[in-house]
C-alpha cells in the first residue's frame, strides 16, 4: 500500500484515445441538435430524452454521437462502458428564470424538471440513458476546471481494471451564457455570440495491437517535465483531430491540469515511459 | 478480523439533522429519532410537502473566526466543518501539511445551491458569472491548506458511495497519501422543495412530520427532504496501522452501475443494481450470508423501496430471511447528495455500537418489501461486514461494503 511519501513513483493510468470529436453550437443550432443530436441506436428516439435537457446536455450528447461516427467504435458493444461528464455552470438560465417564477406563482410555479435535468449529474445520467450505457456514470466538476476533475474520476474508474472504456464529455458556454435579468431590456443585442462547446472523449483500456494516440494520466510525481501547457480541453480534442502523418516523427505532447495533475498524449501506441500493465504502468 | 486490506475510516465529521458528533449521531439513531419537522426558514405555506430534516446549527471550526465564518454561505459553512472535523477526529489536523492530502466531495447542485441563497438574500450572482470564481473544492483546499489533488463529484443520490469508492482508488494509485471523502447537500431550499414536491416525489403527510418518512411501510407516500453533509478521512491500512489510528471500518468493496433507462424512475428490470451490489461483494470477497447489516437506500417512494427489495431477495438469496435491514431515512429523511455518506456513517454506528438502527415508522410492512426488517427499535447485534446501497436520479446504483477491523 501508499507510503506517507508517496511521490515520484506513483503509478499512472494509461488509455486509448479511440474516438474523439469537437462541436461549436450557437443559440439557434443547440435547438435543432435537440430535435436531432446524431445518429441513435435503432429503436432509440432522442425528443423525450432531450426534451428538459439543458442546453449543454444536447451538445455533450451530440458531441459524443459524432464521436462514435467517426470512429470505429461500434455503438452495440459501449454498454459496459463509464461515463463522466463536466458541465460548466449547469442550470443558471433556467433557475433564474424559476427564481422569477417563485416570485409571481409560489411554489406552484417551479418546475418539477429543475432538479433532474439541471443538476451536476444531469448530463452524465442523459447521456448514459441515450448511449445503454450500463456502467458508471458521473458529473465531476460543474465549474471551469471542470475537465480536470472529470480526467481524474475517468482515469481513477479506468484505473481500476473493471471497466473497458469510459466516456470523458465536456462542454460549457463562450462567454457564459448569462440569462436576462426579468424586465430589463437589453440596451443593444447586437449580433448572437454565445457559443457551446462540447468535447467528447472515448478512453479504453490498453491494446498491444493499438497504433492511435495513447493517453498516460498520473497525479503527483512520476513525470519528469515540469511544467507542462496550461490544460484546455478544447486544446486536447484538437490534438487529437489532427490526421496522422506516416512520413514525420509521432506528435507529443504534455499538459499540467494543475493540483500536481497531468496528462500526456502520444501518437503511434505506447507513449514514452514504463510499460504498461492492464490499465496502469 | 478481515478485510484489512481496504483502506480504513479514521476520522468523521457530520453536521446532519441528528447532530454533529459521531455519538450524538449514533445515541438518536440507536434511539429512533426522528430529526423531521415543519421546515423552518422560509415559508412553506404554498408548498405541497411542508416538512424537511433540518440542519440548525452548523459548528464553526475550532481557532476560526465565529462571525465570519457564519457569513459563508450555508454550504461553504456546512463543507468546511465537516472536513475539519474529520480530520481532527482522525488526528490528523496537526500533521495534515505533511502528506498529500485528497479531497473527494459530493456536492450535487453547488452552483444552484449558491445562486438560490444569494437570491433570496436580494443578491443578482446567478446573473454575474464574474462573481463564480472559486468552487468550494478549491476554497477547502486553500483554506485547510491541503496539497493533494481535489474533485467535485455528483451521481445524485449515490454522490457519497462514488466519493469513498473513488478515494479508495486514489489511494490505490498512489495520487494521494490520504483521502477526505464525503458528500454535503443544503437542498431544504424554496427551489428544491418546490421541484421536488412538483414531481410528485415527496411525502405531503404534512400534519405528522415525524411520521411522514416511512420506508417500505404500505402506507409511504413518498420521501422526506433532508440536509446535511458527512465526510470521511480514509488512508492505506499499513499506515494507520503504524501511527495507531482508532479504525471506524475498513472500506473493503464498492459497486457501481447505471439504468440506462429513466432520469428519475428506477429500472424495472433489477439487473444492473443486483450487478452493482455482485461487483461490491466480490471485490470485498464477501459471500451474502456473512453480511451483518444492510442500510438500504430505501426513500420511502412507493416504486423505489419495493424495485429495491426484489434487488436484495435476489442478491441475498436465502439468506434474505435473515440478513437484517434497515432505511435511516426514516429518521434523517432523504439527504440527497450527502445520503449516502449519512448511510455510510449510519454502517460505521452499527459496527462500533454492536446494533442496528431501526427503519421507524415501519408500522404496516408492504408484502413487495417483504425483507428481515429492523423495525422500531435499534436490534443489539455484532457486526462485522455491513452494507450501505445508494442509488440516484440519473439511474446511478452504487453498493459499499465496509468491515469491522
Amino acid at each position: 500500500m501508499v507510503a506517507a511519501t508517496t511521490s515520484r513513483t506513483a503509478p499512472v493510468v494509461c488509455c486509448r484515445a479511440v474516438a474523439h470529436s469537437l462541436i461549436w453550437a450557437g443559440v439557434a443550432e443547440v435547438s435543432a441538435l435537440r430535435r436531432q443530436p446524431g445518429r441513435l441506436r435503432a429503436g432509440t428516439s432522442p425528443v423525450p430524452l432531450l426534451r428538459h435537457a439543458d442546453d449543454q446536455t444536447v451538445v455533450g450528447l451530440a458531441a459524443v454521437l459524432l464521436a462514435i461516427e467517426g470512429s470505429d467504435l461500434d455503438a452495440d458493444r459501449l454498454s459496459p462502458w463509464g461515463l463522466v461528464a463536466a458541465p460548466r455552470f449547469p442550470g443558471r438560465a433556467r433557475l433564474a428564470a424559476a427564481f422569477a417564477q417563485y416570485a409571481v406563482d409560489g411554489a406552484w410555479g417551479v418546475s418539477p424538471h429543475l432538479v433532474p435535468h439541471d443538476s451536476l449529474h444531469s448530463m452524465a445520467g442523459t447521456i448514459s440513458q441515450a448511449l445503454k450505457l450500463f456502467g458508471p456514470n458521473l458529473g465531476a466538476g460543474g465549474e471551469s476546471d471542470g475537465a480536470r476533475e472529470a480526467f481524474l474520476a475517468a482515469m481513477a474508474l479506468l484505473g481500476d481494471g473493471r471497466l473497458p472504456g469510459v466516456w470523458v464529455v465536456a462542454t460549457g458556454w463562450v462567454p457564459e451564457l448569462v440569462p436576462g435579468r426579468p424586465g430589463v431590456v437589453p440596451a443593444e443585442p447586437g449580433p448572437p455570440r454565445h457559443q457551446c462547446w462540447g468535447v467528447a472523449l472515448a478512453l479504453a483500456m490498453p491494446h498491444p495491437d493499438w497504433r492511435g494516440p495513447t493517453m498516460r494520466f498520473g497525479v503527483g510525481g512520476g513525470h519528469p517535465r515540469e511544467p507542462g501547457a496550461p490544460f484546455d480541453a478544447i486544446a486536447l480534442e484538437e490534438w487529437l483531430a489532427v490526421p496522422s502523418d506516416e512520413g514525420r516523427p509521432p506528435r507529443h505532447a504534455y499538459w499540467s491540469l494543475g493540483e500536481g495533475v497531468w496528462i500526456e498524449l502520444e501518437e503511434g501506441g505506447r507513449p514514452a515511459g514504463p510499460a504498461m500493465q492492464g490499465g496502469r504502468s | 478480523m478481515i478485510g484489512s486490506e481496504g483502506p480504513w475510516i479514521t476520522g468523521v465529521g457530520a453536521a446532519t439533522p441528528l447532530g454533529d458528533t459521531f455519538d450524538a449521531i449514533a445515541d438518536r439513531l440507536l434511539a429512533g429519532q426522528s430529526g423531521v419537522d415543519r421546515v423552518r426558514g422560509f415559508d412553506v405555506s404554498e408548498h405541497p410537502s411542508q416538512i424537511a430534516a433540518q440542519v440548525d446549527r452548523i459548528p464553526c471550526p475550532a481557532g476560526w473566526d465565529i462571525k465570519a465564518f457564519g457569513r459563508r454561505p450555508r454550504l461553504e459553512q456546512l463543507a468546511l466543518w465537516c472536513c475539519a472535523a474529520a480530520l481532527r477526529d482522525a488526528g490528523w489536523w496537526d500533521h495534515r501539511a505533511s502528506v498529500r492530502l485528497g479531497l473527494i466531495l459530493g456536492l450535487g447542485a453547488e452552483w444552484s445551491l449558491i445562486w438560490e441563497e444569494d437570491a433570496f438574500r436580494g443578491g443578482d450572482r446567478v446573473y454575474d458569472p464574474r462573481q463564480d470564481t472559486e468552487p468550494l473544492v478549491k476554497i477547502i483546499r486553500r483554506e485547510l491548506g491541503l496539497s493533494g489533488p481535489t474533485l467535485t463529484l455528483s451521481a445524485a443520490c449515490a454522490s457519497g458511495n462514488h466519493a469513498l469508492a473513488l478515494a479508495k482508488r486514489w489511494l490505490e494509485l498512489g495520487w494521494v497519501d490520504l483521502c477526505l471523502a464525503g458528500a454535503c447537500d443544503m437542498a431544504v431550499t424554496p427551489m428544491a422543495l418546490a421541484s421536488f414536491g412538483n414531481l410528485r416525489a415527496l411525502s405531503r403527510r404534512n400534519a405528522e412530520p415525524r411520521a411522514a418518512s416511512r420506508p417500505f411501510d404500505r402506507e409511504r407516500d413518498g420521501f422526506v427532504l433532508g440536509e446535511g453533509g458527512v465526510v470521511f478521512v480514509l488512508e492505506p491500512a499499513g499506515m494507520a496501522r503504524r501511527r495507531g489510528a482508532r479504525p471506524l471500518a475498513c472500506v473493503a468493496g464498492h459497486g457501481a452501475s447505471s439504468d440506462a433507462y429513466h432520469p428519475v424512475i428506477p429500472s424495472p428490470d433489477p439487473r444492473p443494481a443486483i450487478a452493482a451490489m455482485h461487483q461490491a461483494l466480490a471485490e470485498a470477497g464477501l459471500d451474502p450470508h456473512r453480511i451483518d447489516y444492510i442500510n438500504a437506500h430505501a426513500t420511502g417512494t412507493p416504486v423505489g423501496d419495493a424495485m429495491e427489495a426484489a434487488v436484495l431477495r435476489t442478491v441475498l438469496d436465502r439468506a434474505s430471511r435473515r440478513v437484517p435491514v434497515s432505511s435511516t431515512k426514516s429518521m434523517t429523511g432523504h439527504l440527497l447528495t450527502a445520503a449516502g455518506a449519512m448511510e455510510v456513517l449510519a454502517c460505521l454506528v452499527a459496527i462500533r455500537r454492536q446494533a442496528l438502527p431501526p427503519t421507524i415508522n415501519l408500522v404496516d410492512p408492504d408484502p413487495e418489501c417483504d425483507l428481515c426488517h429492523v423495525r422500531g427499535e435499534a436490534l443489539p447485534q455484532l457486526v462485522r461486514a455491513a452494507i450501505s446501497n445508494s442509488f440516484g436520479f440519473g439511474g446511478s446504483n452504487t453498493c459499499l461494503v465496509l468491515l469491522a477491523v
